[in-house]
């Protein structure tokens, strides 16, 4: 029994000594990640955030958000949330799911924004609605930052997050049809060497196509001015060679974009479907469109050498394709590989935060 | 089953740098990189008078043969996407880094990678110094980019002179999962370039090589290796450099002016047994 209790009080002991340590050094913690917090909401930039929790352990950062969470205040939290956007947006394609966890914390801030089912029902509809509106934001665009490193499967989780705060939203529908459209171009018939295999990759690809085009159609039927859903269409209907209808739509949707990542998508899809019309030198002037718009994008550059090749110019289409793959690259790549990350959604958010 | 391949270098109107040149005016030189097996093993001491040349059904003079003394122009084009990760990158690595150690002295090589990104690591360049450490860091992460690869890789001519034959060697143990381009861009480039293609494919034991592979390498001329697992892959990468050397170049010329467009060129043997490897034709610009 006094060897019991000797070693309960050692036990004891020691946990207190441990409890001390953690809250000396969680303590400066807390304090660091506030700074980082104020700073980002007074317009630091992700680098500046992402500097700051550099070397942090997960469980350390866990805490902070925790303290966060704890002290419900919703200025803070939806600071926190878009700051951990930020820094899961700006690691996400360095290391294999590396933005995950700092996704997941932005997921968790920005949920507890809503209040507790009981008071709710005291809160204006208005109130209800930002805050709601807020989450769907935040989990689009997460879904939007997964596209864009081609991680489907994550992708769609946020994909459902937005959907319940926003079941109805033209964003939210193209999502998921843009989730599908690139998951059916995964399926490609030409990699595969039974008859089998190569039926099942055509079927599955020509279904997530029809599927897209679906949400595509019912995201305008949301909101018939939704330029990304629009551009979207085109692109899926000119993926199951329904070119007239692709060309229809594509010029519609260029007419209409304003915002630079909508412009580079309808140029990347018309110079596309030239190309299947067989319009080279008119794919090749879209394309180079959209490498003015996003000189890094590396679908733009592939693209572009390879319609100046197939028009013969051969030279011009060497220097393309040299200049990009020796260029040292110091931003993050998949910002603008693909033009999937939603970049006009993460500004709406920056900028609401720091009103 | 008859496979062709051949690696074509065109001039027109210009003097033509080849093997062994000879120009004349309103003559096109045509050099076609042809592997002639006989089962595994490398049919030797063949001659002008082996083989026979039609370029668009027309037969041509062959005008010399030449073998094993080119210097090569290699890109080494290489997949690191994720699931390369551990011991497969490793194994990649080695092999690569045997392979450039077994390249000889007037041979120049570069080196690129894909996974999202496509980039060049180092240059073409005799130097083998920058290459081995490019390929002693080797890392594995993102999804795989081949089509968009191939395309940019073919526009970068691996060598140094126009002596030089350009060879590609891509390695992937995948399917494209993030290009913009797909595999029949992939191929009309390769078509395109003159640049001999051979397709190492790192596959499970009971996967054959993928019909992209396979149009890939018929395309560029040359062949799909595949390795069952990543141990293979040094042994298989050594085999790929002999059967570089064991290749014959041969020229013919072309009388008059190269009309633009696709020429279909079949090479067979005269007076000698084997499976001819070449380039089912190459294509002069408009």
């Amino acid at each position: 029994m006094r060897l019991l209790r000797s070693t309960l009080g050692r036990t004891t002991a020691s946990i207190a000594a441990l409890l001390c340590i953690a809250a000396t050094r969680i303590e400066p913690d807390l304090d660091v990640y506030r700074r980082a917090l104020a700073d980002y909401a007074a317009g630091q930039g992700a680098v500046s955030a992402v500097k700051t929790l550099a070397g942090w352990t997960t469980d350390r950062v866990e805490f902070c958000v925790q303290a966060v969470i704890l002290r419900a205040d919703a200025r803070e939290l939806e600071t926190a949330a878009v700051m951990h956007l930020e820094i899961g947006t700006a690691i996400s394609g360095s290391v294999v799911d590396s933005g995950a966890a700092y996704f997941d914390f932005a997921s968790r801030l920005a949920a507890a924004t809503l209040p507790a089912p009981a008071i709710v029902g005291g809160l204006s509809a208005e109130r209800i609605d930002r805050v709601n509106a807020f989450n769907a934001m935040v989990n689009s665009v997460i879904a939007s930052a997964y596209l864009a490193v081609h991680n489907v499967k994550l992708a769609r989780v946020a994909i459902r997050q937005a959907q319940h705060y926003r079941p109805k939203s033209a964003a939210v529908t193209t999502l998921a049809g843009i989730t599908d459209e690139v998951e059916a171009l995964g399926f490609d018939a030409d990699m595969w060497e039974r008859v089998s295999q190569r039926t099942a990759a055509l079927r599955q690809r020509s279904k997530l196509l029809v599927l897209a085009e679906r949400e595509f159609e019912a995201a305008l039927e949301q909101d018939p001015a939704y330029v990304l859903a629009r551009l979207r269409l085109g692109r899926a209907q000119s993926l199951q060679n329904n070119l007239t209808a692709a060309r229809a739509t594509l010029f519609q949707g260029r007419d209409a974009a304003r915002e630079p990542r909508h412009r580079f998508l309808a140029a990347m899809f018309l110079g596309s479907l030239l190309v299947q019309e067989r319009n080279v030198e008119a794919a090749q002037l879209e394309y180079e469109r959209a490498r003015t718009i996003m000189p890094q994008s590396q679908d733009a550059v592939a693209a572009s050498a390879y319609a100046e090749l197939l028009s013969g110019n051969r030279a011009l289409a060497q220097q393309t394709a040299r200049q990009y793959t020796s260029a040292a690259l110091d931003d993050a790549w998949w910002i603008y590989k693909t033009g999937l990350f939603d970049s006009e959604l993460m500004e709406q958010l920056r900028r609401r935060v720091r009103q | 089953m008859r496979r062709f391949s051949m690696m074509v270098a065109v001039m027109i109107g210009t003097a033509f740098v080849c093997a062994q040149p000879t120009f004349r005016s309103g003559v096109s030189m045509v050099r076609i990189d042809a592997s002639v097996m006989n089962g595994t093993n490398a049919v030797a001491r063949l001659t002008a008078d082996n083989f026979s040349i039609t370029d668009n059904g027309e037969l041509q003079k062959v005008e010399a043969v030449t073998r094993d003394t080119v210097p090569l122009g290699l890109m080494l084009l290489l997949d690191t996407s994720e699931s390369l990760g551990g011991e497969p990158i490793a194994a990649l690595s080695n092999a690569a880094r045997s392979l450039v150690n077994g390249l000889r002295v007037d041979d120049a090589a570069a080196v690129m990678t894909f996974a999202d990104q496509v980039r060049l690591l180092v240059p073409p360049a005799r130097d083998r110094g920058p290459i081995l450490s490019a390929l002693s860091d080797l890392h594995a992460v993102g999804a795989t980019s081949i089509n968009d690869a191939i395309v940019l890789a073919l526009l970068h001519e691996p060598t140094l002179s126009p002596e030089m034959r350009p060879v590609m060697i891509v390695f992937t143990d995948g399917r494209d999962t993030s290009s913009w381009l797909d595999g029949g861009a992939a191929q009309q480039a390769a078509r395109r370039s003159r640049t001999l293609i051979h397709v190492v494919e790192l596959r499970g034991l009971t996967e054959s090589a993928t019909n992209f592979s396979r149009d890939l390498a018929r395309a560029g001329g040359g062949r799909v290796w595949s390795a069952g697992s990543a141990g293979e892959l040094r042994k298989l990468f050594t085999e790929v450099l002999n059967e570089l050397r064991s290749r014959y170049l041969i020229s013919y010329s072309y009388q008059g002016t190269l009309p633009g467009g696709w020429h279909d060129v079949k090479v067979k043997l005269k007076g000698a047994r084997g499976e001819i490897t070449a380039r089912p034709g190459y294509f002069v610009s408009q």
